[in-house]
């Protein structure tokens, strides 16, 4: 860790060479930046600017598109499903960077607590494997959990004798949050993984003496670790805001956006707009859109919580 | 870079004495709590096993219940649908688009991470800015371009997109990792004149094999299970892989769900096995401490 730097991180810089050194660093550079740039200026960049331009087209997707300036954006003001969807996406999104965040770090706090290397390592390995199923499978699975009829839930209602008073994601006031249910404990493999990795990155005689001078766990949590996991949950927050807001699924898989539409979320309504309707202008707007509220979101997040370590950058 | 775990090794002293009688207690606690949370996140993967060795009837009737004996015949059903000549098209395409991911992106972040140039900053944020882009959003007009590159329907068509869509995870993720990496192995080689390709490739890469390996098993992950972009771009069954393969089968056993989920175990057990393989330097990787912003 000799490499990390507290504070700026051009202190480094006035070290280097003249000029000289400096353009043909920058040739160097430029040489082994080629393959990157090549597939993201083709295979990224260029749809996306492709799906900008069509934002202000009226286009059915391979005839030729008609300038319409911003009548997709004034159409989507007044589109009841779209402002329901945005709704929607609001409340996951806001589910989503919890359940990214919270309880990955208590397993990993957990974890973290054993003694046992053994028993550590299995813990490890044994919350990372569910992540080789494939999404649309522990979709289906949570379907017939769901299944208002025979699924786990009613049956395990039955057993006890209860009256089960939903019909789960064909429940239009419930759908949602049945929705949001799925994937329950939410203790991802990876991100408990990545939180481990900061906790015991983290000097422990600091933590250790924390403990030793009466600090109970929890204030260790709250004031030593997660300060100094600032950077993990940087990441994984960013990540789980996009997944959010961009996410639809589940929707497609299982509710389709309904009942009514009680879960449609604006990538699925896009996405409907686009293949369904042939309205590629207006799925392209909605797209854009979304694109927007990412950026600004993540724009936001990067400044509010800068982390306070930061390597070199050189 | 020091390994994560070496901290924790110096202060036994301090960890045993904090970790005395009351602690033991937690022990137990986190044992109990971890056991619990570990069964709820398994219970997917044990309903999809048990599913699978259903037939029809017992499906309906006992969904949730151990039927004995087990329908082993969806296993051959699912084994005569052509899974393993889909289960070759995935290889390739996941060996194909992992490699084409990985040496783009570690060239690219060896620099960001240990060179200083003209235009860096603005050229980092043009790759950053890949993660902002909804992935729905650049569907067709990816699909068009495929089209006017004369690509449609070849294996080109998955490598390429997917080379360029892993891109920015990585670039991140490994310029993390190669500014940990203490300066001083840098200077003495270039005092002794090496060029940068050298250094790259005989001090930067054996140094940072388990994060690589980390990268690739989850671009691996993403790449197998992907299901949207086969279905857009390939029309010949020939060059199928695994998930799309499958999907068709969904339309022939609508309502027959043994043999696709035998399908679906199948299918998941390259990777199941692909991890239990490098499960250590996958762990390592991920416990590098390159993840993170």
């Amino acid at each position: 860790m000799s490499a990390i730097t507290t504070g700026s991180s051009r202190s480094r810089f006035a070290l280097g060479g003249g000029s000289g050194r400096l353009l043909r660093n920058s040739l160097t550079a430029y040489v082994f930046l080629i393959p990157t740039f090549a597939l993201i200026i083709v295979f990224s960049y260029y749809p996306a600017f492709s799906a900008l331009y069509h934002s202000f087209t009226d286009w059915n997707g391979f005839a030729a598109p008609r300038f319409i300036l911003f009548d997709n954006f004034e159409q989507m003001v007044g589109d009841r499903i779209m402002v329901a969807s945005l709704r929607n996406m609001l409340i996951i999104s806001i589910w989503s960077l919890l359940m990214a965040l919270v309880p990955p770090l208590i397993v990993a706090e957990l974890i973290d607590s054993l003694r046992s290397d053994r028993a550590q390592y299995w813990y490890r390995l044994l919350f990372v494997v569910p992540i080789v199923v494939p999404l649309v499978v522990t979709l289906y699975v949570w379907n017939f959990i769901y299944d208002p009829d025979i699924g786990l839930v009613k049956s395990i209602f039955d057993s006890f004798g209860w009256e089960l008073n939903t019909r789960m994601l064909g429940d239009f006031n419930n759908a949602l949050y049945f929705l949001m249910l799925i994937g329950f404990p939410f203790a991802s493999g990876v991100n408990v993984l990545i939180y481990l990795a900061g906790l015991q990155n983290i000097d422990q005689e600091v933590r250790d003496s924390a403990e030793l001078d009466g600090a109970t766990a929890l204030r260790r949590v709250f004031y030593i670790d997660l300060p100094l996991l600032k950077g993990q949950i940087r990441l994984l927050g960013i990540l789980a805001l996009i997944g959010g807001i961009q996410g639809f699924q589940a929707q497609y898989v299982l509710t389709d956006g309904g009942p009514g539409y009680a879960t449609m979320v604006p990538g699925l309504w896009m996405y409907r707009q686009g293949y369904n309707y042939a309205e590629m202008g207006y799925a392209s707007a909605i797209g854009t859109v979304m694109f927007i509220m990412i950026l600004i979101l993540t724009i936001f997040s990067m400044h509010r919580f800068r982390s306070q370590t930061e390597y070199v950058a050189e | 870079m020091t390994e994560a775990r070496g901290l924790s090794d110096l202060t036994p002293l301090t960890r045993r004495l904090s970790g005395s009688v009351d602690l033991r207690r937690v022990q137990w606690l986190s044992h109990a709590i971890l056991i619990v949370l570990l069964f709820l996140t398994i219970v997917p993967v044990i309903l999809l096993l048990l599913f699978s060795f259903k037939n029809n009837t017992q499906f309906y009737n006992q969904r949730f219940e151990l039927t004995l004996p087990l329908y082993v015949d969806n296993y051959t059903r699912a084994w005569n649908a052509d899974i393993g000549k889909y289960m070759l098209n995935s290889m390739l395409y996941t060996v194909g688009g992992v490699a084409l991911t990985l040496v783009p992106a570690s060239l690219s972040a060896y620099v960001f991470a240990r060179l200083r140039f003209f235009g860096k900053e603005v050229l980092f944020y043009m790759v950053l800015g890949l993660l902002m882009i909804p992935g729905v959003l650049t569907l067709i007009p990816s699909f068009i371009l495929i089209i006017d590159l004369k690509l449609l329907s070849t294996r080109w068509a998955f490598w390429l997109p997917y080379a360029a869509g892993g891109q920015a995870f990585a670039i991140l993720v490994l310029r993390t990792s190669f500014s940990g990496l203490p300066e001083d192995l840098f200077e003495s080689a270039r005092v002794d004149g090496a060029r940068e390709i050298r250094i790259f490739w005989s001090i930067v890469l054996p140094l940072s094999l388990p994060i690589l390996g980390t990268l690739a098993l989850l671009q691996a992950n993403v790449i197998w299970n992907d299901l949207i972009w086969p279905l857009t771009i390939n029309t010949n069954p020939e060059l199928k892989p695994v998930m799309a393969g499958l999907m068709i089968f969904t339309g022939i056993f609508r309502t027959n769900f043994g043999p696709l989920f035998a399908g679906y175990v199948l299918a998941s057990l390259p990777m199941i096995a692909l991890f239990a393989f490098t499960s250590r330097l996958f762990i390592r990787g991920l416990m590098s401490g390159a993840i993170r912003m």
